[in-house]
């Protein structure tokens, strides 16, 4: 099945809400310790998409936007929490949305984890796909 | 040290958020309903049930904001930086769950079970030998 030529997400409340035009980039799951704290779950997972194609619709003054001392940005609803977006200032091509925030169905699957040097000690990695000590690169 | 004495911390992203546990942590499980996925953004909650009563905030518990869901579910997350730290429901006096994403003390638990599998992400496949419960521990 094709994705969705427009992906719709939002946060918890639906306070937020969010599209993107065009095909979905890369889906990671990142165990790095920032994500799995900022998200506290046990990793987070992000598909990245071009800023061009992406907007919010509603509510982008409902977010509070927090600073990692990586100089990561996350930005989620100050109501109920949910962070919808990550992107780091350097990169002015592309931002990255929580795929549990969608609320169209995708096909595509996370592609690879990235910093499981840092992964939960409780969570095991029993898939198949490349995993990066770090970034990928 | 006694295992009674045993503590555990944990702490929000930005450490604006602190607190304790004393005693032994109760069960770890990991929670796909879709109120635990869109808060947490994430795949799926993974949570640590402890007793109140053995709870409690060291800094930063009027850092938090509350969200309670229509299922009468609470998560209480750091205004700052959007960390949840707890999840609790008014129903239940005596027990809440904390993130186990956010314990700062390491732990030999791992996960005994997944709850709330019909709901989970269609891009996340659930691995590993643990029972899996469609809706709560006891559907």
């Amino acid at each position: 099945m094709p994705d969705a030529p427009v992906h719709r997400g939002s946060c918890l409340c639906a306070r937020v809400r969010y599209e993107v035009s065009g095909r979905l980039g890369t889906f990671d799951t990142c165990h790095c310790t920032d994500c799995r704290k900022s998200h506290a779950a046990a990793f987070a997972a992000y598909i990245m998409v071009p800023r061009r194609d992406f907007r919010f619709v509603r509510g982008a003054a409902h977010l509070t936007t927090h600073a990692a001392p990586t100089g990561t940005k996350r930005s989620f609803c100050k109501r109920c929490g949910s962070i919808v977006t990550c992107w780091n200032d350097d990169d002015q091509v592309y931002t990255w949305i929580t795929a549990s925030t969608l609320d169209t169905p995708i096909a595509i699957t996370p592609a690879y984890h990235t910093y499981v040097r840092s992964k939960a000690s409780w969570y095991d990695l029993e898939d198949s796909r490349p995993r990066f000590e770090t970034s990928r690169s | 040290m006694g295992e009674a004495e045993k503590r555990h911390e944990g702490s929000c992203m930005c450490g604006a958020v602190k607190f304790r546990v004393t005693g032994e942590l109760g069960e770890m499980m990991n929670c796909h309903c879709t109120h635990c996925r869109k808060s947490h953004a994430a795949a799926f909650a993974t949570y640590i049930e402890v007793p109140w009563s053995r709870f409690e905030f060291s800094k930063g518990k009027d850092h938090l904001t509350t969200y309670k869901t229509d299922s009468g579910t609470k998560r209480s997350f750091c205004k700052t930086c959007g960390s949840i730290v707890i999840c609790f429901a008014d129903s239940d006096k005596t027990n809440l769950e904390i993130s186990a994403s956010v314990l700062d003390t390491p732990t030999d638990l791992k996960p005994a079970y997944d709850i709330y599998v019909r709901s989970k992400a269609s891009w996340y496949e659930i691995t590993g030998n643990r029972p899996q419960h469609k809706t709560t521990k006891g559907a």
